[in-house]
């Protein structure tokens, strides 16, 4: 099949696509189009390694330029869409050019939060999402003494971490009663809190911010108790959120993400989206689902690449997550549910550096949480995988 | 510049260069080597860049990590010569290192 391609969005998702429908014998053209001026980079590592080395946009890219070409895909960069023609079948840039599609995928990832309070426009507050933003959180580091991390989720303690371990005295605000209240168990955030406590961070949940305070740089947060925690730089981690814009201008049915069905397809049968942007009903981890993950990102481009080849579909993927905090190795597999009974796992070492816990239903593995555990997390993945397979293959209607 | 050759699994050989500290999981995705996936970028959390030490170089690498032989125990056919790319570091003692890859990661 000969059909035009044209993704949008060259981040993990969108060049998954256009490599899997190579992989696939897809023989049209595949145009991939990028608002920042890389080629598609490994945006995981920013958090991580990304201040203590002095890693470039070349050095975090997925495949070269001259993989990229070899397989006929052609990459067009720092351009932005401005809207898309159904009835036409078109990409509209900024600028009026259009590029015509038979097939259309959105992989736009997602947009951080922003932290609405007097002063979070102040040079000195930052946010970490691509590439731009590393670059200017190290030009921003030197000098530095004292940093505040807004929200306590996967990247603000990485930072928490790497600024740390650059001799920073870091505090963590998080306005929820715990540590990555939103992806992990209740035993788990605590696991973490204490080990970032023993490693030198500052760590406060349940805490509301009233205002970064200072005149053209912040020089302190403001909590709604009174106290002032002074800083020299402000990080700002409180998620994100889909990047649906274009989606919706479209018409495309959103909801918090761009509504996708097994097939990866939007509302327009001629349109797919995968990755960050998206929210879709996972068939063993329940409705509108939206997961923030490289695996998803990776899971859901080859489903998008074998429904537009007509390949057969790629089974449900079991979400996985991992995330580098000092010496804390987090590996996380499944979603865990408060349906879960929640199993403590010894065997790997002591439980001061280690933490493994299984959360099963009905004899059932359906998620692992660990942490410096390598051995008991990729044995349990593989578990989780065989149990739901085999639980959902009987249970489905013959 | 240490120079390492991936033989693939159907033989094909593909040699590139690095420099001193670079991975060779890095120097295998920017010499093309398809199935070097290196999903997670290289944090040894995922197992996708997994390679064949030849007999010869075996004992020259710095030994596994506890972590990475843990991954590496969870890959498909791993082998007493199996390491992930992206934590072998090049150093000038390296230059001639010949890898051999399998043929997929899953």
């Amino acid at each position: 099949m000969s059909a035009r391609v044209v993704v949008i969005g060259a981040g993990q998702a969108g060049l998954q696509v256009a490599l899997s429908l190579r992989d696939c014998g897809h023989d049209g053209s595949i145009t991939l189009l990028g608002d920042e001026p890389h080629l598609p980079y490994h945006r995981p590592p920013m958090s991580k390694r990304g201040l203590a080395e002095p890693i470039g946009p070349d050095d975090l890219a997925i495949r070269t330029r001259a993989f990229i070409a070899q397989r006929n895909i052609a990459p067009r960069l720092g351009v932005a869409v401005s809207g898309i023609d159904q009835q036409a079948g078109a990409v509209i840039l900024t600028g009026g050019e259009t590029i015509d599609y038979d097939r259309l995928v959105l992989a736009t990832g997602s947009v951080p939060r922003r932290l609405l309070l007097p002063g979070a426009d102040h040079i000195n507050v930052v946010s970490l999402k691509d590439y731009a933003d590393l670059d200017r959180l190290r030009t921003l580091l030197p000098g530095v003494r004292r940093a505040v991390v807004i929200g306590g989720g996967f990247v603000g303690l990485e930072l928490a971490g790497s600024l740390t371990q650059a001799g920073i005295a870091v505090t963590v605000l998080e306005a929820a009663p715990r540590l990555l209240a939103r992806v992990a168990s209740a035993d788990l955030s605590a696991f973490i809190a204490a080990g970032h406590s023993a490693r030198g961070v500052d760590i406060r949940t349940g805490v509301i911010i009233t205002a970064i305070a200072g005149d053209d740089r912040a020089t302190a947060v403001t909590l709604a108790s009174g106290e002032q925690i002074s800083t020299d730089l402000v990080i700002v981690g409180i998620g994100a959120d889909a990047d649906d814009r274009l989606a919706a201008a479209t018409g495309l049915r959103t909801d918090r993400g761009i509504l996708v069905d097994t097939r990866c397809r939007t509302s327009d049968p001629a349109i797919y989206a995968a990755g960050d942007c998206t929210r879709f009903d996972h068939p063993y981890y329940g409705p509108a689902l939206r997961l923030e993950s490289v695996n998803n990102a990776l899971d859901q481009a080859r489903t998008v690449a074998a429904g537009i080849a007509g390949r057969p579909l790629p089974g449900p993927a079991i979400p996985w997550f991992w995330s580098d905090q000092f010496d804390l190795k987090l590996q996380l597999a499944g979603i865990p549910s408060p349906l879960d009974r929640i199993e403590t796992i010894s065997g790997e070492g002591d439980f001061v550096r280690h933490f493994v816990r299984h959360f099963v239903r009905d004899g059932v593995l359906r998620a692992i949480e660990a942490v410096n555990a390598p051995r008991a997390f990729m044995q349990a993945r593989r578990r989780i995988e065989a149990e739901m397979t085999t639980l959902y293959a009987i249970e489905e209607p013959a | 510049m240490p120079r390492v050759t991936f033989i693939a699994a159907d033989g094909t050989s593909t040699e590139a260069e690095g420099d001193i500290g670079q991975s060779v999981m890095s120097v295998a995705v920017n010499a093309g080597v398809e199935v070097i996936l290196a999903e997670c970028g290289g944090a040894c959390a995922c197992g996708t860049c997994h390679c064949y030490v030849d007999a010869e170089w075996l004992q020259r690498l710095v030994p596994p990590s506890g972590s990475e032989t843990a991954m590496i125990e969870c890959v498909i056919d791993p082998r007493p010569e199996s390491r992930l790319t992206c934590q072998l570091k090049l150093t000038d003692a390296l230059d001639g290192l010949v890898l051999h890859l399998p043929a997929a990661q899953y």
